[in-house]
C-alpha cells in the first residue's frame, strides 16, 4: 500500500508540465547521444550534468535518468542501421539487428526493439519500485564495515565480470582509487598527493575524468579514420509493429528481461554482461536457434529487453544502497552528490517524494520513448547521415564547456583533456575505462568506511568477519574475484584437453 | 601488444612509487587507527602487483594482442586536434573562450580535416550559435572573456 501511495505521489510530480518537459528533453538527448557513435549515455550524462545546476533536484535527476535509459533506445538505431554499436551493450543488437536490416527488415527490427525495450523498461521500473524500499529498509542495518565491503564488491564485480582481462580491469579500478586519494584526507583534513597545487586541493573532480575517458577518448578514436558508414533505410510504414511479430518474440522478451534485470541489480555488472548472458541463454530456449547470427528476431527481442532491464536494474543498488552498478549510474550518483543529496538507505526516508518522482518519471519516459521510436525513428536515423567529422567539433567544444562549468576553471578543462589522452591509451591497451570512474566515485566512501571500521575495531580486521552481513559481503567479494578466474582456468583446461584429444 | 602493456604497466608502477614517496610525511597508523597514508600505501602496493601481473600476462601471450593504431595521416590528424584543443585553453584568457573556440572550429574544419569551405563555415557557425545562444545567453555560463570583451 505504501508503495502504491508513494508511486501515486511520484506520478503527481512526474506529470507536472515542467517535469514532463525535462523528461522529454532527457529522453530525446539520450536517444541522440545513444544513436551517435562515439558518445554513449554515460558521456552524454556527464556532459550535460553541469547544465542542471540551479534546477530543482528532482527535475534534474528525471532529465539525467531520461538520458541514461533513452540512450539504450538510441544505441539500437546505430546498431541496426549502421552496424555500429553505440556502446558495448549493443554489440548483440548490431549482430542480429543489422543482419535483419540487410534482409530488408530494418523496420521490423526497429519496431521489435522499441516494443521489447518499452515492455522490459516498464516492467523493470515496476520491480524497481517494489525492490527499492525493501532493500533500503534492510540496508538501514548497515554500518561502516558493510559499506566498505559493498563498495568493494561494486568495484571487484565491475572488474571481474566485464569482458577482457581481469588484471587490466582491476588495474583500472586501482587507478581510479589512486585518483580518489588526491586532495584533502576525509578524516584528518591533511592534504595528500596535491603536489603543492591549490587546484588539486578539492581532489580530482569526477566530471572531467568521465568526460575525458568516455567522451574525448571516443571522439579521438572515431576521428582516426574518415570512413563514412552506410546507413540502412527504414521506411515509416514498416515501423508499425505487427501483432504476429510481437507474439513470436514474447517469451524471448520475458527471458531477456529476467536475465537483464537480475544481472543489472548485481553491483558492477551492467547491461553489457547482461546482453551477452542473455544471448547465450536465449540460444538454448529459442524456437529457432539456427537463426542466431543471421538476423534472429528472437535474439534481437531478448537482448533489447535485457539491456533496458539491466539499466533500470542498476538503479536498485544505486538508490537503495548508494552503490552504482555501472558507469551511467556512477554519473547519476555524482549528480545526486552535486545536487546535495546522498543516495543510500536514508534517501528513501529523507526524500521519498524525490525517489518516487524519479521512479514515476521512468514510466513516463519509457512511454515517450516508445512513441518517439515507432513513428519518428527515420527522423533520428537521419542524424546518422550527418558525417561525424561535422559533429565532432561541436561535441568537443560542448565537452570543454561542460568541464569548465563544473568549477569555472580552465584547469578542469585541462584535466579533462589529460584524461581524454589517458582514455585513448587505455582503449588501445585494452584496459576498460568504466572501473576507473566507478572507483573514483566509490573511493572516498570506501576509504572513510574502512578507516571508521578499523577505528571501531581498534585496528582488528576481524570486524569484517564477525558481523553476519559483513561476512556474507566478504564472501561475495571473494567469490566475485575467484569465480571468473576459476571459469577461465576451466576453459583453458578444456581447450588443452581438446587440443590433446585432437592430436 | 606486449610493448604497450609494458609501457603502461611501467608508467603505473612509477605512479605508485611516486604516490608512496610523496606521502612519506603523513602518518600511516597514528593512535591505533589508520591514518592518511594508510590508503595510499595499500593502493600503491596493489597497483604495483597488478601492473607486474599485466606485464607478465602480456609477455606470456603466445600471439601478441593486435593494437589498432591509426595510420600516419590519422596520427597526424589526432595530434593536431589535441594541440588545437590545448591551444583553446591557452588562448581563452587572452582571446576569450568563444573566440578561441571559433578559431578551433575553423582550424579543425578547414586545416586539419580539410572539409569543403562552406560546410566548414556552417559547422563553425552552428557551434558558435550553440555556445553563445545556449550556454552564454540561456544558461548564463560565465565563460572566460578576453581582450575582445567576449
Amino acid at each position: 500500500m505504501d508503495i502504491l501511495n508513494g508511486l501515486a505521489g511520484g506520478f503527481g510530480i512526474a506529470l507536472t508540465p515542467t517535469s514532463l518537459l525535462f523528461i522529454l528533453v532527457g529522453v530525446i538527448i539520450g536517444q541522440i547521444v545513444g544513436a551517435l557513435p562515439g558518445i554513449g549515455g554515460s558521456a552524454g550524462m556527464a556532459l550535460l550534468l553541469p547544465l542542471t545546476y540551479g534546477m530543482e533536484p528532482v527535475t534534474a535527476l528525471m532529465m539525467l535518468a531520461g538520458i541514461m535509459y533513452g540512450s539504450q533506445y538510441g544505441n539500437t538505431l546505430s546498431a541496426v542501421l549502421l552496424n555500429v554499436p553505440g556502446d558495448s551493450s549493443s554489440v548483440m543488437t548490431a549482430l542480429e539487428g543489422n543482419m535483419m536490416a540487410r534482409k530488408g527488415l530494418a523496420g521490423k527490427a526497429l519496431s521489435i526493439s522499441a516494443v521489447a525495450s518499452f515492455c522490459s523498461g516498464t516492467f523493470a521500473v515496476v520491480v524497481l519500485a517494489v525492490a527499492t524500499p525493501i532493500i533500503s529498509a534492510f540496508a538501514l542495518k548497515f554500518s561502516s564495515p558493510e559499506y566498505f565491503l559493498l563498495a568493494l564488491l561494486g568495484i571487484t564485480a565491475t572488474a571481474t565480470f566485464g569482458d577482457g582481462s581481469t588484471v587490466k580491469a582491476l588495474l583500472a579500478a586501482v587507478f581510479g582509487l589512486m585518483l580518489a586519494l588526491v586532495g584533502v584526507d576525509p578524516i584528518s583534513g591533511l592534504t595528500r598527493l596535491t603536489f603543492g597545487s591549490s587546484n588539486l586541493l578539492d581532489g580530482i573532480d569526477f566530471l572531467p575524468v568521465a568526460i575525458g575517458l568516455f567522451g574525448i577518448a571516443e571522439i579521438l578514436i572515431s576521428l582516426e579514420s574518415q570512413v563514412r558508414p552506410v546507413v540502412m533505410a527504414a521506411r515509416l510504414r514498416d515501423l508499425w509493429p505487427r501483432a504476429a511479430d510481437l507474439l513470436a518474440v514474447r517469451w524471448s522478451i520475458a527471458r531477456g528481461w529476467l536475465v537483464g534485470f537480475l544481472v543489472g541489480v548485481m553491483p558492477g555488472t551492467g547491461p553489457t554482461v547482461a546482453t551477452f548472458l542473455t544471448y547465450v541463454t536465449e540460444r538454448r530456449f529459442a524456437r529457432k536457434p539456427q537463426e542466431f547470427g543471421t538476423g534472429s528476431p528472437e535474439a534481437l527481442g531478448a537482448v533489447e529487453a535485457s539491456n533496458n532491464a539491466a539499466v533500470t536494474g542498476a538503479m536498485v543498488p544505486m538508490l537503495s544502497l548508494g552503490i552504482p552498478g555501472s558507469a551511467s549510474t556512477a554519473v547519476l550518483l555524482a549528480a545526486f552528490v552535486l545536487l546535495g543529496l546522498r543516495p543510500g538507505p536514508m534517501l528513501m526516508v529523507q526524500q521519498p517524494a524525490l525517489v518516487w518522482g524519479l521512479i514515476a518519471s521512468m514510466f513516463v519516459g519509457n512511454l515517450i520513448l516508445l512513441v518517439l521510436n515507432l513513428p519518428l525513428a527515420p527522423l533520428f536515423a537521419s542524424l546518422l547521415r550527418i558525417p561525424y567529422v561535422y559533429l565532432a567539433p561541436g561535441i568537443l567544444i560542448l565537452s570543454m564547456v561542460g568541464a569548465y562549468a563544473t568549477t569555472l576553471s580552465l584547469f578542469t578543462v585541462g584535466t579533462m583533456l589529460v584524461f581524454g589522452g589517458v582514455g585513448y591509451l587505455m582503449a588501445k591497451a585494452g584496459i576498460p575505462r568504466a572501473p576507473v570512474v566507478l572507483a573514483l566515485v566509490l573511493g572516498p566512501i570506501m576509504e572513510s568506511a574502512l578507516r571508521q571500521s578499523l577505528t571501531l575495531s581498534l585496528g582488528s580486521p576481524a570486524i569484517f568477519v564477525t558481523r553476519p552481513i559483513s561476512a556474507l559481503l566478504l564472501a561475495l567479494v571473494i567469490a566475485s574475484l575467484a569465480l571468473p578466474l576459476l571459469a577461465r582456468h576451466r576453459a583453458r583446461a578444456a581447450r588443452r584437453r581438446a587440443a590433446a584429444g585432437g592430436r | 601488444m606486449t610493448r604497450l602493456e609494458t609501457l603502461v604497466g611501467g608508467a603505473f608502477i612509477l605512479l605508485c612509487v611516486v604516490a608512496v614517496a610523496v606521502t612519506r610525511d603523513l602518518a600511516y597508523w597514528p593512535a591505533g587507527a589508520p591514518g592518511p597514508r594508510f590508503a595510499p600505501v595499500w593502493i600503491a602496493g596493489l597497483g604495483i602487483a597488478l601492473a607486474l601481473l599485466m606485464i607478465r600476462e602480456g609477455r606470456r601471450r603466445a600471439v601478441p594482442r593486435a593494437v589498432n593504431w591509426p595510420d600516419r595521416p590519422g596520427a597526424v590528424r589526432l595530434l593536431m586536434i589535441a594541440a588545437a584543443l590545448w591551444a583553446v585553453i591557452a588562448l581563452s584568457p587572452v582571446l576569450g573562450f568563444v573566440a578561441a573556440a571559433t578559431a578551433f572550429c575553423l582550424a579543425y574544419c578547414l586545416v586539419i580535416m580539410r572539409c569543403p569551405v562552406l560546410p566548414g563555415l556552417l559547422t563553425t557557425l552552428a557551434v558558435l550559435v550553440l555556445l553563445q545562444g545556449v550556454f552564454v545567453m540561456a544558461l548564463d555560463v560565465r565563460l572566460p572573456t578576453g581582450v575582445l570583451g567576449f
